[in-house]
């Protein structure tokens, strides 16, 4: 395999003298594929087998069946006369906020940027710039412009997932385009989104959700930012986009079936965000999600987020969390569960659990005792026995 | 698991860096009861396995560390877990120690198509802790099964695992964990 993917490297690296020939989009007349593109998306093909089997892989066909339903709207405007280049959305499953596009017209979208687009006209702004990128073919004139050959080897030669995952740059979008291809990317996006009849004013919304996650997980270099155009620099120019036409009144913002799909990605995302230690984003994420619905699962998993919540501010970085303040909030989140379903018997146990850390001994082995006593076949049982017996043995050494 | 993936790297090298020192890197195992002084404990070592002899983690292995390998590894309170914002506190019960362990696993990119076979407590040498049995592919393709044991002793989490390619190395080497762990002793 290893042997496979330089001997393409070292195939692609002469076509890449063609820097002279100009590019044309694909929707522009003469547009032929070329055969250094060719590479790029067989070269790319491998990217999405990896990525496939990885089990990293968002597998619901509803949502994705949206997603590309989405795309092709878009991509209708562009290709009014049908002949349209194939795009495939994918949904990732990571809590960072990124999306990107592979040479082979596939674009991968974490289930983090999705939860963070919370109306269809944001997730269609992020498809739509990212369908420019493909459209505008900027990969290939990436690939074409480079002239650092080793740099670029060294970001197409890692081998395995956690280098496709860690650097898929130079064959995708990734690693980020220059500041023209990205502004180009914007305009072109934002052009799909205004004749699709969707709500230009939502992808400033998106970029505003996306600075915020950049600030709350101090996040270096989000690639789909990448470093070029800052993102305070790409809200206003959305923003004087936007200003420059009228909306037409009834321009969709969202649709109920967005908003379905988008309860039960954001709700997956929160836990994978838990996974992977995302507690800020996961803790605005709910406020959002608690916003919308009203329900006991969501505020079990408010309770849980701030039992669980680790993360500390940059001034207090060699001290721990002072947690004191995350479990009162939990506390209200799980009372308000148990006031509204007291057979939620999960609510029980993370109760106990905060009651536990708070020293509040005897009411946290009540509830220990309610929550067994609720869930008599929960797979962990002799968990929560282990913890009454060490309560229990604490009692008695006081 | 996630912590011994890239210790592999390092292991590795500084085989390589001590092979060209002169020291002897492996000792070849006899069965018998071994004292690890740096992380306080003894076991009975199985036979015609092979210590790592460098580092501060007590590792050895039958046929090589990526067919199998047992581990003993210790982790601070209070310090962040890899790269991520998550660390092992104080007061944490062995449940709540689990669940971070499986939680990093989960968001390790190297660990794919991880599955939790079972996730129960434990008592290792009398102190409360937990075991899980796992399975997962590595990022080369390579099925691994593993079991770990954690409990809390003097102020660090005390971590014990064990992995094996799951074709024909788990089965023949488990019986080796099960005596090491049942032999486990905190001094």
């Amino acid at each position: 395999m290893k042997t496979i993917k330089i001997f393409l490297i070292v195939l692609l690296l002469p076509l890449s003298g063609c820097a002279t020939v100009a590019v044309v989009n694909m929707d522009d007349e003469g547009f032929s594929v070329e055969e250094d593109e060719r590479r790029l998306a067989s070269r790319a093909d491998e990217q999405s087998e990896l990525l496939t089997d990885s089990g990293f892989v968002y597998n619901d066909r509803e949502v994705e069946s949206y997603m590309n339903n989405i795309a092709q709207k878009l991509l209708a405007t562009q290709f009014p006369h049908g002949d349209k280049p194939d795009i495939t959305i994918v949904l990732l499953k990571n809590p960072a906020l990124n999306a990107f596009a592979l040479g082979n017209g596939h674009i991968y979208i974490h289930t983090g940027i999705f939860s963070s687009a919370t109306t269809e006209a944001q997730m269609a702004a992020l498809i739509a710039h990212e369908m420019t990128h493909i459209v505008n073919r900027h990969i290939l004139k990436q690939f074409r412009s480079i002239k650092n050959k080793s740099a670029f080897i060294a970001t197409v030669a890692p081998l395995g997932l956690p280098g496709l995952l860690a650097q898929l740059g130079g064959i995708s979008s990734i690693a980020g385009f220059s500041q023209h291809l990205e502004y180009e990317a914007d305009e072109g996006g934002y052009n799909m989104l205004f004749k699709s009849h969707y709500d230009v004013r939502e992808s400033v919304k998106l970029f505003e959700s996306l600075e915020k996650y950049i600030d709350d997980e101090e996040i270096k270099q989000p690639y789909f930012f990448s470093s070029h155009p800052h993102v305070k620099n790409r809200i206003s120019n959305f923003k004087q986009l936007a200003a420059k036409q009228k909306m037409a009144e009834d321009a969709v913002i969202n649709t109920a079936a967005y908003s379905k799909l988008w309860k039960k990605v954001a709700m997956d995302n929160m836990r994978y965000c838990l996974d992977q230690g995302f507690f800020k984003t996961a803790a605005n994420l709910i406020d959002v999600y608690l916003k919308r619905y009203e329900e006991v699962e969501g505020q079990y998993l408010k309770g849980e987020i701030y039992r669980k919540r680790q993360d500390r501010p940059k001034s207090q970085r060699k001290t721990s969390r002072d947690k004191t303040e995350d479990y009162q909030i939990a506390m209200n989140a799980y009372h308000k569960v148990i006031a509204q379903d007291a057979s939620f018997a999960l609510a029980y146990r993370g109760l106990a659990m905060v009651l536990q850390k708070l020293n509040q001994k005897e009411a946290a082995l009540k509830n220990f005792e309610t929550y067994l006593s609720k869930a008599p076949s929960a797979d962990d049982q002799a968990y929560i026995r282990q913890t009454i017996e060490m309560i229990k043995n604490e009692n008695n050494k006081e | 698991m996630k912590i011994i993936k890239n210790k592999l790297i390092l292991l590795a090298l500084t085989t390589m860096m001590a092979s060209t020192t002169g020291c002897a890197t492996w000792t070849h195992l006899e069965s018998k009861v071994y004292t690890d002084k740096k992380q306080g404990f003894s076991a009975r070592l199985p036979k015609d396995w092979m210590r790592f002899n460098q580092g501060k983690e007590f590792i050895i292995t039958r046929d090589g560390v990526v067919l199998n390998r047992i581990s003993v590894r210790e982790f601070d309170f209070n310090v962040r877990l890899l790269d991520t914002s998550k660390m092992f506190i104080e007061s944490m019960t062995p449940q709540e120690i689990a669940d971070i362990s499986i939680e990093l696993d989960r968001a390790n990119k190297n660990i794919r198509h991880l599955s939790i076979l079972s996730n129960q407590p434990a008592t290792i040498s009398g102190e409360p802790g937990y075991r899980i049995a796992y399975t997962y592919k590595t990022s080369s393709e390579l099925s691994i099964k593993g079991i770990e044991y954690g409990f809390i002793h003097k102020d660090k989490v005390k971590v014990i695992t064990f992995t094996a390619a799951q074709i024909h190395y788990y089965d023949s080497t488990v019986g080796d964990f099960e005596q090491f762990i049942k032999s486990f002793r905190l001094q």
